[in-house]
């Protein structure tokens, strides 16, 4: 067996094109500087993608609330990955922007629903890649406005119920002269969907607003999986 | 096209150790301008102090949370409207979220992230901030008279179940729970003064990310200096289960 050795040290200031070994802290671990961006790379090799659902008309409660199933009448923001995918898709980032209007004192949380079929619904969003002409997605996109219907998939099956995930990072209060919060969470992969798996933002229940304007967006990476599918799930 | 292997200097190949020792080279510099073609062979690239210049292949939390391994618990609407208090003795008579790694799980809890949010705008902020605290012995099995209540959700949808236990307990805990006297940690990143209303303040997440990590027969629990009546607050607590080899685990 062999066994691969750094040395440790401060480093030098070692000139262009000369071969150096790699140095370790004082634990044995590999000193590593970060190359540039975060996700330049995943960008640039067309497997990043964003969708997003622009101003809507929708009051405060015609939004998912978190209950034991997806409403069928609310506003939908739902990004869902085929069973056939083959690509994991790995959350990126996710915005929630407020406009006007008084929102729901409570906040956004990540849900998760597992379902073989496709939903259908009658308005479908374009999503679009972060790299100009790239390729396109495996995923749907879903948005509509209030009160379309969103009745599952073909076989009348339902939703299970979504799953409570971490929390955005601010709350909306309820008093009107308080500015809204517009909110970036880095979800940074910390929500993966498998394939035959979807996600919505929704809200908590017990709260009300009024004339609400809010805007959405969510970025994923699809990450290709090997064969055969990841331990621990079923479809 | 060179070969890795070529810029790797071999030192030491002992035949006491029967072992192969390597020093890793790499070759220092910005690298290639005109970028590389796919299934090139390349040197280790490193910057002028000798470290590997690296670049991330997905979000952070990708792996762990591909493998299954990432869960939360979030607890739900208006469920907490006091919290534990930063006491010698937890009293009896609280709201209480609680994440425990029973005996003998086989994994290391590292927390990842917690956050503290307000729901309503009646009651006044606590004064202070959030705390972290521990228990440093098992609570699963005869501290709590109640069950788990929680439900811990896999980051991979559909993912399996966790090993941890999770406590959201609204009821009286019995005097006789006796809970031991948690630990203060470290603050959490949210902070108020009392007579500032919960909707004027921005929650900031604690990015705690493996600052904390419950052993088998440990639990975690925040806690606050003081408390306000009235007020309403959701929680979340997101954490790595790492599976553990040692024996007795």
């Amino acid at each position: 067996m062999a066994t691969v050795e750094l040395v440790t040290g401060a480093g030098g200031n070692y000139p262009d094109g000369s071969d150096q070994t790699p140095i370790a802290d004082s634990t044995g671990a590999m000193m590593v500087s970060p190359a540039g961006t975060r996700f330049a790379e995943a960008v640039l090799r067309g497997n990043v993608f964003s969708m997003m659902l622009t101003a809507t008309s929708a009051g405060w409660g015609n939004f998912h609330i978190e209950t034991t199933s997806i409403a069928a009448a609310n506003v939908q923001f739902c990004l869902y990955n085929p069973l056939f995918s083959k690509y994991n898709l790995s959350l990126l980032r996710f915005v929630y922007g407020s406009q006007s209007g008084t929102a729901g004192a409570t906040i956004i949380c990540h849900g998760g629903f597992r379902q073989a079929v496709a939903p259908t619904l009658a308005a479908t969003t374009t999503i679009k890649n972060n790299l100009p002409n790239g390729r396109p997605s495996v995923a749907t996109g879903f948005i509509s406005a209030a009160g379309t219907v969103f009745t599952g998939n073909t076989t009348g099956a339902t939703f299970v119920a979504p799953t409570s995930f971490a929390s955005e990072p601010f709350t909306v209060g309820d008093a009107p002269a308080i500015p809204r919060q517009s909110c970036l969470e880095m979800v940074d992969g910390g929500v993966v969907l498998p394939p035959g798996t979807g996600w919505v933002p929704f809200f908590m229940a017990g709260q009300s607003g009024a004339g609400w304007l809010a805007t959405l967006s969510i970025t994923w990476e699809e990450v290709p999986i090997p064969l055969p599918l990841g331990k621990g799930f079923t479809i | 096209m060179c070969s890795r292997l070529g810029h790797q200097r071999t030192t030491l190949s002992t035949q006491r150790t029967g072992r192969h020792e390597m020093l890793m080279s790499q070759k220092i510099g910005q690298g290639p301008s005109d970028g590389v073609a796919e299934l090139s062979q390349l040197p280790l690239r490193g910057e002028t102090t000798g470290s590997v210049v690296t670049s991330e292949a997905h979000g952070r939390y990708h792996d762990a949370v591909s493998a299954g391994r990432v869960f939360s618990l979030m607890i739900a609407n208006n469920a907490i409207t006091v919290g534990n208090l930063l006491t010698t003795v937890i009293p009896g008579q609280q709201n209480m979220l609680c994440l425990a790694n029973p005996t003998g799980s086989g994994v290391d809890l590292a927390l990842l992230k917690f956050m503290d949010a307000f729901v309503n705008n009646i009651g006044f902020r606590d004064v202070g901030p959030i705390w972290h605290g521990v228990f440093y012995t098992d609570v699963t099995t005869d501290r709590f008279n109640n069950p788990p209540q929680g439900v811990a959700r896999n980051h991979l949808i559909g993912g399996p179940t966790s090993s941890a236990l999770v406590y959201w307990i609204t009821a009286v805990l019995p005097a006789s729970a006796g809970l031991p006297v948690p630990l203060m940690m470290s603050g959490v990143g949210v902070n108020s003064v009392n007579s500032v209303l919960p909707s004027q303040l921005q929650n900031q997440p604690d990015m705690i990310d493996g600052a904390i990590v419950l052993p088998p027969g440990t639990a975690w629990t925040p806690l606050w200096a003081s408390t306000s009546p009235s007020e309403a607050q959701v929680q979340s607590i997101t954490w790595e289960e790492i599976p553990r080899e040692r024996p007795g685990a």
